[in-house]
Parts: structure tokens; sequence; C-alpha cells
């Protein structure tokens, strides 16, 4: 049976009837239209759903929506504000830190959050912060020069 | 991959749980940072037809000190262990064995009961349904081949998390709690070391809280795997060890991902006691581990080279362990 939930997603609050069973990712980018999120592996191996909950990046594949009640969702359509681009956004696509795309969300939250706990990261640091982001591309050299240059 | 259809609780408290679980037995399941139950649902290897959530459960989420020592809350994150400063000074096993586990995220994601209730793993087994329609049901899934031991009478699935074998070099206690009651047992008889039911937690039953009380112990964690992220140890090995006059008075090895559940070396420990910390003792010791662990070859790992890396990581763990010394 559904349940209506209340979820906080980039600052703003979403009614959602939901059946308990539907992953935050699905929920997110089925009912909410947030498609950034990206659906990789759906087994929590390659990081392309993660977005921040409570401050910690998460993966998304793996969270009941039901669970993400009372909690604070931000995904990367939440980080940019009036129209202007997180620096982190800007940097990649200044780097070239994006080949097909479809990684790019989910190391841009990663990256977030260690910014964000840590602004002034080392390379080993940035490199461990995005070692549960997987890149089919293998472009980590860019990905990683762009978290460095956003840094501080 | 969809998860099949599912009722939903969240209580607030233990109790609210434990009435769940009475209640329901075989048919729930509990769900605390969801990254190992919600990937066994996807591939239908349990399909629960509720799952209670700890997750709203604040009381299970802690690390404190008390006369007993170190008291975790089964519900406590894994990155909350390696955050903590008094963990990290006096346990270091804890925080280094915590570190290791997965990627970021899961560990933002994963609790300490978790990893300690972690079921065994096989290449044949943590597959999905339609891959596994490609083969005989094996013991783990209520058949009786093993497509890994051919012509073996039981499952041969291997431990392979990480936080037990440094929660077991350092003694510790597990809390259990069901409706009727709580227990605390020795997490060494937490484990049954078969392949199929890897721990004796009852289906209406809910770790609670680790506790360890050793002192002085110096302690590491080390394992070897192929990547360094997203990956389940090859070989993990925890090493624990109380000094006295430059000798060792005590010890414990305990490794993970060479059985059906944490091992300990118990006669690689005899060697190292009551001796001074000297490179030849260490070398006996390695040596000794490599004879003394009984891995069997799984897929691309053979036994052999399980057991060669087995005593060169328990060389790595005694350093390791020592270097807190100094440092």
């Amino acid at each position: 049976m559904k349940r209506i939930l209340r979820l906080m997603v980039n600052g703003r609050e979403y009614e959602v009837a939901v059946s308990p069973h539907r992953t935050l990712l699905k929920v997110l980018r089925e009912e909410l239209g947030l498609i950034g999120a990206k659906e990789g592996c759906d087994l929590g191996s390659c990081g392309a759903c993660t977005v921040i909950i409570d401050g910690k990046p998460v993966l998304s594949c793996l969270t009941l929506a039901c669970s993400c009640e009372g909690k604070e969702i931000l995904t990367i359509e939440g980080i940019s504000s009036e129209g202007k681009l997180h620096p982190l956004q800007d940097n990649f696509m200044k780097y070239g830190a994006v080949q097909c795309g479809y990684c790019t969300p989910g190391m841009i939250m990663s990256a977030k959050s260690l910014l964000d706990e840590n602004p002034n990261p080392s390379e080993l640091d940035a490199r461990r912060a995005i070692s549960g982001n997987l890149c089919r591309c293998t472009g980590y050299v860019k990905i990683v020069e762009a978290i460095l240059a956003t840094k501080g | 991959m969809r998860l099949s259809s599912l009722e939903y609780l969240s209580p607030r408290n233990v109790k609210g749980i434990l009435n769940v679980l009475s209640e329901h037995g075989r048919e729930a399941a509990i769900l605390a940072g969801g990254t190992d139950l919600l990937v066994k649902m996807k591939h239908r290897l349990i399909r629960p037809r509720l799952v209670v959530d700890l997750g709203m459960v604040d009381k299970l989420r802690y690390v404190k000190w008390d006369k007993k020592g170190l008291r975790i809350g089964a519900g406590t994150k894994l990155y909350e262990i390696i955050q903590s400063d008094s963990i990290k000074a006096k346990f270091p096993s804890l925080s280094q064995a915590a570190s290791s586990v997965a990627s970021p995220q899961i560990r933002n994601m994963g609790t300490v009961g978790g990893n300690i209730c972690l079921d065994t793993r096989c290449w044949f087994y943590n597959q999905s349904h339609w891959w596994r329609k490609a083969i005989e049901p094996c013991f783990k899934v209520g058949g009786n081949v093993c497509h890994v031991a051919r012509g073996g009478d039981r499952c041969w699935a291997l431990f392979m998390a990480d936080t037990p074998p440094a929660f077991l070099a350092l003694d510790a206690n597990v809390k259990i709690a069901s409706k009727s009651g709580e227990r605390t047992i020795p997490l060494s008889q937490f484990y049954t070391g078969k392949g199929k039911s890897p721990n004796v937690l009852k289906q209406d039953e809910l770790v609670t809280e680790l506790i360890v009380s050793k002192n002085g112990y110096k302690s590491s964690y080390v394992r070897f795997s192929f990547r360094e992220a997203i990956d389940f140890p090859v070989i993990g090995v925890s090493a624990s060890l109380l000094l006295e006059d430059g000798a060792i008075r005590d010890c414990r090895i305990v490794f993970t991902g060479v059985g059906s559940s944490p091992v300990r070396a118990s006669a690689t420990e005899e060697i190292l006691k009551g001796k001074g910390v000297e490179e030849a003792v260490i070398e006996k010791a390695a040596k000794e581990a490599s004879s003394e662990i009984r891995p069997i070859s799984h897929m691309e790992i053979p036994a052999l080279y399980k057991r060669k890396l087995g005593g060169a990581m328990v060389k790595k763990a005694i350093k390791k362990a020592l270097e807190e010394v100094d440092g």
C-alpha cells in the first residue's frame, strides 16, 4: 500500500505517494522529475546515484524512500543557486572532467561533501573522496584536477 | 533491478523493533544501513514481506566509555567509528577496520551491527536471480551442491567482513536482545563457522551493542584486496598485542576471508607469547600462520596463494600494531 511521504529535497518540500519498496533514486527520478542522480549498477558499487543526505554522501539506490522522511536531501539539481553554477560544476567544465557525463552528478556530490568538510584537501583526500564513484571513461585525472582547483 | 513489493515499519524504539520481530519472525528483515540487505533483496536472495527500519531508533547510535570500557551501539554508522578520536587512540584496529570497508558512501550508510552480522559471500551466491537460474541451486540457497568445492557436503561461502576480526582480537562481547530478554555473549561465540548460517542470531533477535573491555593492548587491522575501494578483502588480519618490558605478554591474531567465519590463529599466538618483539619472532609467527589457516581455492584465488598471503599479512599486522608504540 502506498504511503504519503514528505520529502525535503533541495530545500523544497514535496508530498508524494510512494510504495514502500521504492528506492529514493526511483522516487527522485520518476516521481519528482529530478533525473540528475543516475542509475548505474543499482547495487551500490558505482556511485552514480550518490546524493547528500543530512550532509553525508550516500547511495540513493540502496536507500528506501520511506526512510528519508524528516531528512535533508540534496541532489545535483540543488547545488547551483540563482542560475549560477556551483564552483565545482564550473571547474568540471573548465578542466574537461566530463566525458560521457554519466558519473558526473555522483562525482560532484562526493566532491562537494569533501570540500564542505575539508576546504583544503590534498590530492589523496580527493582521490579517497571519490573512491566510491566509478568513471567508466576512466577520466579520473581531470576529475581530481577539477576538485583541487575548487578548493579553499 | 527492482525490489519486490513489501511492507515498511520504522518503530521509534528498540522495544518496537523487537515486537515486530517477535510477531513476524521469518517474514521480517532488519534494515540497518541497507547496503547489504537491499542488494540481497534485489538479487532475490531473500524475499522478506516486511522490512523493519532501525533508522529512527537514535538510542542504538552511540560511542561511549564507562567502567566496562567501550560501548558501541549497533546502529552506529561506520563513519562514526572512524571519526571517534577516542577509538582511534585506544583501539586503532577498530578505526582501521571501519576505514577499509567498501567506499565513503557505504561507510556513511553501513552500521557496526550490520557489519558484525554480514552474511558469508560466494561468487556463485551473490548474483542476480537471472544469473543463478543457469546453475544448480547450491547449499546456500537450499540446494545440495557446492560449486566452489565440487563434491563438497556443505556450503563454503566466505566470511569477509572487516570489523569482526578487529572486535574479536579485542575479545569483544556482543549484546543481543529479543522480546523475551537480553543476553551478552563473547563475540567469538556469535559465529558458527557455517557458510549457510554464519551467526547464531535467531529470527526474533537483534544485535544491540558491542562492548570492548580490553586495556593496554596495541592493535591493528590490515587487509589485502584487489581494489582499494568497493571491494571485499581477499584476506584481512587484526592483531592485538599486550607488551610488558619489551616482551609480548598476550596477543590475538584473527583472520577474515579464510573461512566461513572469522578465524583465530591460536598456534600463531602461542609462538608470539612470552617472546621479545624481534624480527625473527615475527617471521616465525608469519610462517606458522601460513600453515595454520585452512583456506580453500575460491575462483581466481588459489588456496596456496592465500596461505602465503596470510603469513605476509600477519607480519604486516604485527608491525603496524607495534608502530603505535613508537609513534
